[in-house]
C-alpha cells in the first residue's frame, strides 16, 4: 500500500520535474505575463546586480555570460560561482525561502520545468521579482535563450559572442568529415531501465548534425524506456553510451554480451560524458564534435 | 468429491496457462516469432557467441531471463501474500504493508547516494538488507518473552513503512533529482535486468523460501482458528509465526531486490486463488505461486508490447488489470453464491 503511495509521489515529482537527461534544461525567458527583455515590451528598469539561480543550467550560463560575480545564491546542484558571494539555497523543489528574501535579491532566476510553479509564485507576491525560463530542447532555443538571458543581464555582447562560437562550431560539424550516408545510431541514456532520446532532446539533435539516424528518433516522449530486443533487431551501427563512472562500464559490460551487434563486432559502442550533451552550456560543442567523431568512423575507447 | 474435482480443474488450468504464457511470453515483444520457432529455439539451446541467429539471441537472451523472473517473483510475492494474510488474519495486508517496500526502498536510495562507484548489483543487495532492516525491526518491537503481539507487529509494520517512504522523501528533497533517477525507476518496478546476477541471486532464494512456506501450510491452517485455537492444535505461536513472518519477508524482499517495488501481485493474487479453492494453505500457497508468476508474466508481456518499442513500468500494468480482475472476479463470485 505505502509502496505504491510512495511510487506515485516520486512518479509525480519526477515527471514534473526532471527530464532523465541532465538537470532541467531551460530556454526562452517568460515572466509570467511579463517577458524580461524588450522585444515583449518589457525591460528592467536596471541591469540585475543581485541574482539569485534556482536551476544548475541557468548558474553555468550566468557564469559563462560572466556574470557570475552578480550571483548571490545558487540552489544545491548548482556550481559556484568562483567570483562573488555566492550561497547555496537548498533544492530545486524546496529553495529557503527565507533565505532567498534575506539576500534582498533583485532577481530571482528559476525554470518552468524544474522549479516549483508555487515556488515561483510564492516569490512574486513577497515582492520578488522571478524570471521563468522554459526548457530548451534544440540549438535554436538554446541560442534563443542566451540570447534573453544576455539581454536580462545587460550581457549581450558575451552571448552573442557565446552563440557564434557555437553556430561555427555546428557549421564546422556540418560541413565536415561526415559519413557519407547516414549512419543508425542508438543513443542510451540510462541502462536500467534502457533509456533513450528521441527527436527532441540536444542529443537527438547531436546526433542527427552528425548525420546520423536514430532508431528511436520517432518516439512520442523525449527520453522513453527503450526495448533492448529492438536494438537488437535495428543493429545500430553506433551505440553512444552518455554515462560515466560503474553506469559507463556496466553498460559497456551488458552491449558486450551482444556480441552480434555490428556496433559491438566493430567496437563502436562509446562512452560520452552526459555533461556535454545534456548540461547546457559551453561543453555542448565538445559533446557534438565527439558525437561526429563517432559517426565518422572513430574507434571505441 | 465434487469439490476435489474443481480443485484438480483449477490446477490443471493453472499448469496450461502457465505453459501458454511462458511461449506467449517468448514469442511476443516488439517483434513476434512463431510459437513453433520457440520451442525449436529452446530445444537447442544457446549457441556459440557470434553464431546465434538473432531471434534466438532475442529469445534465449532478453526474453527468458525477464520470463524466468517474472515467474519467480510473482510468484514470490504471492507466497508472501498468501503467508502474511493467514499470519495476520487480515485480507488487507500485502507483502509490502510491512515496510518491506519502504525499507528496500530506502536501502537502494542510500546505496545510491554512497556512490555512483558502487558495482550494480551492490543496489538490489542494499535493497535486500533494507527490506530486512525493516521488518527485523519492526519484530524485535513487537516481540515479547513468550508472544509475538500480532496486531502491534502489523501496526508497527505499518509505521515504519512511514517512516521509511519519509525518509526516501527526504532524501528526495535534498539530493540532486537527477541523479536519483536510478533509485526513481527501481521503485516503479521492472522485470528488465540487465544483470544475469539478479536471477541466480533470486531464484534460489524465492523456490526455496516458497517450499519452506509450503511446509508450514499445517500451521497457517492451524492459525485459522484464531491464535488460542492455533495453540490447542499445538502451533508454538512465538516461534511458528516467528518464521511465517521472515519467511514472507524473506520472499518479499528477494522480490523487490530483483525487480523493485511491484503492487498489487501480492494483494490481489491470493484472494483470487482463494476465490476458487477455498482457504486451505495446502493448495492456495502452491497455486498462488503459480498464478502470481503467470500473472507478472503476462502483465510484462503487455507492459512490453502495448507501446512497443517503448515499455511501460510493469506496476501500472499489474495495478490496473489486477485491480479490475479482482472486482470482477469478487463480483461474478458473490453472484454465484447468491451472497
Amino acid at each position: 500500500m505505502s509502496g505504491s503511495l510512495l511510487s506515485t509521489a516520486i512518479w509525480l515529482i519526477v515527471f514534473t520535474a526532471v527530464p532523465p537527461c541532465g538537470a532541467p534544461e531551460s530556454s526562452v525567458a517568460r515572466r509570467g505575463n511579463l517577458r524580461p527583455v524588450d522585444r515583449a515590451g518589457y525591460r528592467f528598469e536596471r541591469t540585475p546586480e543581485r541574482i539569485v539561480s534556482l536551476n544548475p543550467d541557468l548558474t553555468e550560463n550566468v557564469i559563462a555570460l560572466g556574470a557570475g560575480d552578480r550571483l548571490v545564491g545558487v540552489s544545491d546542484f548548482c556550481p559556484l560561482p568562483s567570483a562573488g558571494t555566492a550561497v547555496r539555497l537548498g533544492g530545486l523543489q524546496n529553495p529557503g525561502l527565507e533565505r532567498i528574501l534575506s539576500l534582498r535579491p533583485d532577481l530571482v532566476l528559476a525554470t518552468r520545468e524544474g522549479n516549483s510553479p508555487e515556488t515561483v509564485a510564492r516569490l512574486r507576491t513577497l515582492g520578488v521579482e522571478v524570471c521563468v525560463f522554459e526548457e530548451a530542447r534544440d540549438f535554436t532555443a538554446y541560442f534563443s535563450f542566451l540570447r534573453d538571458l544576455g539581454a536580462l543581464l545587460g550581457r549581450e555582447e558575451a552571448a552573442a559572442g557565446r552563440i557564434g562560437e557555437m553556430e561555427a562550431a555546428i557549421e564546422r560539424v556540418r560541413s565536415g568529415p561526415l559519413p557519407p550516408e547516414p549512419v543508425s545510431v542508438f543513443v542510451q541514456i540510462g541502462l536500467q531501465p534502457l533509456i533513450t532520446a528521441s527527436r527532441g532532446t540536444l542529443i537527438g539533435e547531436m546526433v542527427e548534425i552528425a548525420s546520423g539516424q536514430n532508431i528511436a528518433a520517432s518516439l512520442p516522449a523525449r527520453y522513453p524506456v527503450f526495448s533492448r530486443e529492438q536494438v537488437l533487431i535495428d543493429d545500430p551501427e553506433v551505440i553512444i553510451v552518455a554515462a560515466m563512472g560503474s553506469e559507463a562500464a556496466a553498460s559497456a559490460a551488458f552491449w558486450e554480451r551482444f556480441s552480434e551487434l555490428r556496433a559491438v563486432k566493430k567496437g563502436r559502442v562509446h562512452i560520452l560524458d552526459p555533461d556535454t550533451v545534456c548540461r547546457l552550456g559551453p561543453r555542448l560543442v565538445e559533446g557534438l564534435e565527439r558525437i561526429a567523431g563517432f559517426l565518422a568512423g572513430g574507434r571505441g575507447e | 468429491m465434487k469439490r476435489a474435482g474443481k480443485r484438480t480443474v483449477f490446477f490443471a488450468v493453472l499448469l496450461a496457462a502457465l505453459a501458454a504464457v511462458t511461449i506467449l511470453a517468448l514469442s511476443r515483444g516488439t517483434v513476434s516469432f512463431s510459437p513453433g520457432r520457440v520451442l525449436q529455439i529452446l530445444r537447442s539451446g544457446p549457441g556459440g557467441p557470434g553464431e546465434e541467429p538473432l531471434d534466438a539471441v532475442i529469445v534465449l537472451r532478453l526474453r527468458l531471463p525477464r520470463v524466468i523472473l517474472g515467474l519467480i517473483v510473482g510468484g514470490g510475492l504471492a507466497v508472501a501474500g498468501v503467508i502474511f494474510q493467514g499470519l495476520f488474519r487480515n485480507p488487507l495486508v500485502e507483502p509490502y504493508t510491512l515496510g518491506v517496500s519502504g525499507g528496500a526502498a530506502l536501502g537502494v536510495s542510500i546505496g545510491f547516494l554512497l556512490g555512483p562507484g558502487l558495482p550494480r548489483f551492490a543496489l538490489p543487495l542494499f535493497g535486500f538488507a533494507g527490506a530486512w532492516l525493516a521488518v527485523s525491526t519492526a519484530y524485535a518491537i513487537a516481540r515479547r518473552r513468550r508472544f509475538l503481539r500480532i496486531p502491534y507487529l502489523l501496526l508497527i509494520g505499518v509505521m515504519i513503512s512511514f517512516i521509511s517512504s519519509s525518509l526516501i522523501m527526504l532524501l528526495l528533497s535534498v539530493a540532486d533529482l537527477h541523479r536519483f533517477r536510478a533509485v526513481i525507476y527501481w521503485t516503479m518496478g521492472s522485470l528488465d535486468a540487465a544483470d544475469p546476477f539478479l536471477l541466480w541471486f533470486a531464484v534460489p532464494v524465492i523456490l526455496l523460501g516458497s517450499a519452506a512456506a509450503l511446509t508450514r501450510a499445517w500451521t497457517l491452517n492451524a492459525l485459522e482458528l484464531g491464535e488460542e485455537g492455533a495453540a490447542g492444535l499445538g502451533v508454538r505461536l512465538r516461534r511458528d509465526q516467528g518464521r511465517l513472518f521472515f519467511l514472507g519477508s524473506l520472499l518479499a524482499g528477494t522480490a523487490v531486490a530483483a525487480a523493485g517495488v511491484i503492487g498489487f501481485v501480492g494483494l490481489v493474487v491470493p484472494h483470487v486463488v482463494r476465490l476458487f479453492l477455498g482457504n486451505d494453505h495446502r493448495l492456495t500457497l502452491p497455486a498462488s505461486f503459480l498464478a502470481g508468476g503467470i500473472f507478472l508474466v503476462f502483465c510484462d508481456l503487455i507492459a512490453r508490447t502495448a507501446r512497443a518499442p517503448a515499455e511501460l513500468p510493469v506496476g501500472v500494468v499489474t495495478g490496473i488489470l489486477g485491480g479490475s480482475l479482482f472486482i470482477y472476479f469478487l463480483a461474478a463470485g458473490r453472484g454465484r453464491t447468491g451472497q
